[in-house]
């Protein structure tokens, strides 16, 4: 009897809420979309980064979790490609240039607790600024770098540094001026009475005796004068950032009767800078006055005499509210917005957010944060967007706006909030996707020409996952967006886990949710191709010898990590992919229904068995399952398929889309589904359910 | 740049050129994408270099016997007084006589091949110039009328392709050595280095005359100069 069919010829996305749409499916857990078809597709797995097979689980070891990870491009196509990652204590380089497989310890890092958000990484031109909230905020420049052999911590210390300045410099250390004696008839003698750390540095004043009178030598020259000039002095680092000003340093001396005539060039000891300085920049007072004028840049950090010996000075000293102490020793969060970089306040100052002078990363003006409505709680995640910077916080979200130093601050909602900074990542066509208590959400829109901001929930579709979210932990959670996939892929804690433990991929070309179970993701971050690379969740923790520890990626290998097998890495058994359909009513779920054939419209995938099962009105047990068919024609030759194909005399072959009609048998029913388990490569494009119905009703209801 | 499996070919899979193609193009782009930045440690030996690959150095010491620098012995000859005119004690080097003030090359080279990368200078050499007439007693006012100090100094440049990129004030004694080191970017291609000197010129009391054997009087004078030019690129 040919039956009635419902057709779903294009699948959609995992759907949770009752009734479902028909093209939308219950349940689908590792698989992908292939690019060619946009169908469904079981190529999901995770290899190692480093795919030799003898080296075994190094250099990682012994690493447990690796809380984050982040990998810096410094030049298109990953020819400078740097990955960082954090594990335990340490933050480590992996270092790979020349075909090393090294990792690098760079920094001791405060490790991250459960509820602690891991290491946030902020790109600012060739470096990377690192802020946990407990450690101060670091500052690396990882390339270039020697060979693992011959680095040595002056090496170290050369690419990694604290951000920021976090202090002044001393005041220098002058040097008493000695003025020369004229003795009337005499000879010029040094004065007696100064030991040797005093100098003599005289200049004529007199027209006669030098060409250029008065560009030499500082002060008065008159008899009777007194000279009393001080001095100051700045760090500027490696970032072009000028430190505080120290305090101040006087230099004085008197001129005598009979001692008229001759100008004095100070001296003095500069300090030496911290990590990352580059020079010194010297100012000073014109004689007896208080504003400071530049006088001169020390280009070294090594060089601590220093003469002043030109009267001329330069501009304005820039005041002590131009740069003040680092504001931010335990920021949590950063972000790089209109060229400044943005740091939230830490635990201490947490609805506070600095940033610095536009270019100098290093350089916080005392004037130079902004404090946030204290409703919206502390700030978690910063993010810039467009013309704006997202301030995500943990109750609500702000957007920042203007040009340094007049930005500006508003709310756009009260109502989400972002728990999990390192989950946020922008998505083409879509907008800023984050994971917030209750759900995915996107911001998008903007505030210029008239543009809004809106924030629209985006996990409708697996919310029943979502809200298995351990969310103590919900900081743990992590998520990029993945070019090569077009997906967003989400990992966060659930079911009381403290690390990421289930996986949620949002493709963009369904604009639909699917599952990843199995995977150990504890960081992730996307690599110069657009694969994602991530951190094993527990690593050198976990029960048994040699555990799977370090890097690995998402790939198409169908292979879920490996294991050492006789000194060797060998790759794991295959994922278990499914595809279960909706819950299908065929109209009216009162009608009952005699459902006859599942056609399942797919790709021949060659001699692979369809383990198909089938289910019915929403109870757990199946009703019967079927793995008698295979993915190929039915009503054609079999297509030659690995492991039997003859070289010279099979061809290659285009998969096909064929109709593979399975048969059920289950009575009827008010709801039907189906199911697909599979270890294997398919493809699911679409299919049909052929189904007869006599117009019989369901009975009434039960009675107590 | 490595990549990762685009395809997993198994058994009883079917034989799908698409997969193969996609994982082979995967394959390939690795080996194409390989780039020097990914060389492993010490494939590259020195043996497979050719001249010049990835620097070359100039050295000058002392300056090249050609035409116009013969048996200069590093010494500049813009100007060169000539035997007859000068004292025999001293230098045959500028005189007041010939000296046209102003910026003078002393030494110029054209360095190729350049192929585009960081050019090092480091000049060093003697200078010898007269500066008593600064610093005479005739300059302390008890004369009558009082003279007029000439401070000296022999300021040094060095030019890159006509571009400046070191200045210095330069030597102020009689006799001094220096040094000058300065490192540009420069583009591709044959570069004009000049290294060049110029002297105080003549103030109202010099002396510029020896009175007595009506000789003329040195001022200023480079000699045994060297220079070392490191162009490097990669």
């Amino acid at each position: 009897m040919k039956g009635s069919t419902v057709q779903v010829r294009i699948l959609g996305g995992m759907q949770q809420t009752l009734p479902q749409e028909i093209e939308h499916a219950t349940l689908i857990e590792n698989m992908t979309l292939d690019e060619d078809t946009q169908a469904f597709s079981s190529r999901v797995g995770y290899e190692r980064y480093r795919p030799d097979p003898a080296d075994q689980f190094n250099p990682f070891g012994a690493l447990g979790r690796i809380d984050s990870v982040y990998v810096l491009q410094q030049l298109p196509g990953g020819a400078r490609q740097s990955v960082l990652i954090e594990a335990g204590n340490t933050l480590y380089l992996y270092l790979e240039t020349g075909q090393q497989n090294v990792l690098v310890g760079l920094a001791s890092r405060t490790a991250p607790t459960a509820t602690d958000t891991p290491s946030v990484f902020t790109q600012w031109q060739d470096r990377v600024i690192v802020t946990n909230g407990l450690d101060a905020p670091i500052i690396i420049r990882p390339w270039p770098l020697a060979a693992s052999t011959d680095i040595t911590s002056a090496m170290k210390d050369a690419i990694v540094r604290p951000l920021g300045f976090y202090g002044p410099p001393a005041a220098p250390e002058m040097l008493q001026i000695a003025t020369i004696a004229a003795v009337t008839g005499g000879s010029i003698n040094s004065s007696a009475g100064f030991t040797g750390n005093s100098t003599t540095n005289w200049y004529p004043v007199r027209p006669q005796a030098i060409a250029y009178p008065g560009r030499f030598g500082l002060g008065q020259s008159s008899a009777e004068s007194d000279n009393r000039i001080r001095f100051r002095v700045s760090y500027l680092s490696d970032t072009g950032s000028e430190s505080p000003l120290s305090t101040d340093s006087l230099a004085t001396w008197r001129i005598e009767t009979n001692n008229s005539g001759f100008r004095y060039a100070p001296s003095m000891r500069l300090p030496l800078g911290p990590r990352g300085t580059v020079a010194r920049r010297v100012y000073r007072t014109l004689n007896d006055e208080q504003s400071y004028l530049f006088v001169d840049d020390v280009r070294n950090n090594a060089e601590q005499l220093y003469h002043t010996s030109v009267s001329g000075t330069g501009a304005t000293a820039p005041d002590d509210l131009a740069s003040v102490p680092f504001p931010a020793p335990n920021a949590r969060v950063c972000a790089v917005f209109k060229d400044c970089v943005f740091l939230d306040g830490g635990r201490d100052q947490s609805t506070t957010i600095f940033f610095s002078n536009p270019g100098r990363p290093d350089q916080y003006g005392g004037l130079d944060y902004i404090t946030l409505d204290g409703r919206g709680g502390e700030v978690t995640g910063l993010y810039a967007y467009n013309n704006n910077l997202i301030v995500l916080r943990s109750a609500g979200i702000d957007v920042l706006t203007g040009a340094y130093p007049s930005f500006t601050v508003q709310t756009v909602t009260s109502q989400v909030a972002c728990r999990a900074p390192n989950s946020i990542d922008s998505v083409p066509g879509i907008g800023v996707v984050f994971l917030a208590e209750d759900g995915v959400y996107v911001l998008r829109g903007g505030l210029d020409g008239g543009a809004q901001f809106e924030v629209v929930s985006l996990g409708v579709g697996i919310r029943k996952e979502l809200q298995r979210m351990t969310l103590e932990c919900a900081s743990r959670a992590v998520g990029r967006y993945a070019p090569l996939e077009r997906a967003y892929h989400l990992y966060l804690p659930v079911d009381g886990n403290d690390r990421p433990n289930l996986g949620c991929v949002f493709h963009l070309d369904k604009q639909a949710w699917s599952l990843r179970t199995g995977f150990p993701v504890g960081a992730i971050d996307r690599l110069h191709d657009g694969t994602l690379v991530f951190g094993h969740n527990t690593g050198a923790e976990a029960a048994g010898s040699n555990p799977p520890a370090g890097l690995f990626v998402l790939s198409a290998i169908r292979s879920m990590g490996g294991a050492i097998v006789g000194d060797n890495y060998e790759p794991g058994a295959a994922p278990v992919s499914v595809y279960e359909s909706c819950w299908h009513d065929m109209g009216d779920a009162q009608v009952k229904k005699q459902v006859q054939y599942v056609t399942l419209w797919c790709q021949t995938r060659g001699d692979v068995t369809i383990d198909f099962r089938y289910y019915k009105d929403f109870e757990n047990a199946e009703v019967a399952s079927d793995n008698r068919f295979i993915y190929q024609p039915p009503d054609r030759a079999n297509q030659p398929v690995l492991g039997s194909a003859v070289v010279g005399t099979d061809k290659w072959q285009d998969a096909r889309l064929v109709p593979i009609r399975l048969p059920t048998a289950l009575q009827s029913c008010s709801w039907f589904k189906f199911r697909i388990d599979t270890t294997d490569d398919i493809l699911l494009v679409g299919y049909e359910v052929e189904y007869a119905s006599r117009g019989s009703v369901v009975i009434e209801g039960k009675q107590r | 740049m490595k990549r990762w499996t685009q395809h997993d070919a198994r058994t009883d899979h079917l034989v799908e050129a698409d997969q193969f193609n996609r994982q082979n193009r995967a394959a390939r782009g690795s080996i194409a994408g390989l780039d020097r930045n990914q060389y492993p440690s010490g494939c590259v030996t020195d043996a497979m270099l050719t001249s010049a690959a990835r620097h070359k150095v100039w050295v000058f010491a002392p300056w090249a016997a050609d035409a116009s620098h013969t048996h200069s012995q590093g010494e500049q000859t813009a100007y060169r007084a000539p035997t007859a005119d000068t004292l025999p004690e001293q230098f045959r080097a500028l005189t007041y006589q010939q000296y046209q003030p102003g910026w003078t090359t002393a030494f110029e080279e054209t360095l190729t091949p350049f192929k585009g990368g960081s050019l090092l200078t480091d000049w060093c050499g003697n200078i010898a110039q007269q500066i008593f007439c600064t610093w005479s007693a005739n300059s302390l006012g008890s004369s009558s009328p009082p003279g007029r100090p000439n401070d000296r100094n022999i300021g040094l440049r060095v030019l890159y392709n006509g571009l400046v990129v070191c200045e210095r004030v330069g030597p102020a004694k009689p006799i001094d050595s220096f040094r000058v080191t300065c490192e540009s970017q420069v583009p591709a291609g044959p570069v004009q280095v000049a290294l060049q000197f110029r002297a105080t010129s003549i103030g109202p009391d010099d002396f510029v005359v020896d009175q007595g054997a009506n000789d003329h009087l040195m001022q200023a004078h480079l000699f045994s100069n060297r220079a070392v030019f490191v162009g490097r690129w990669r």
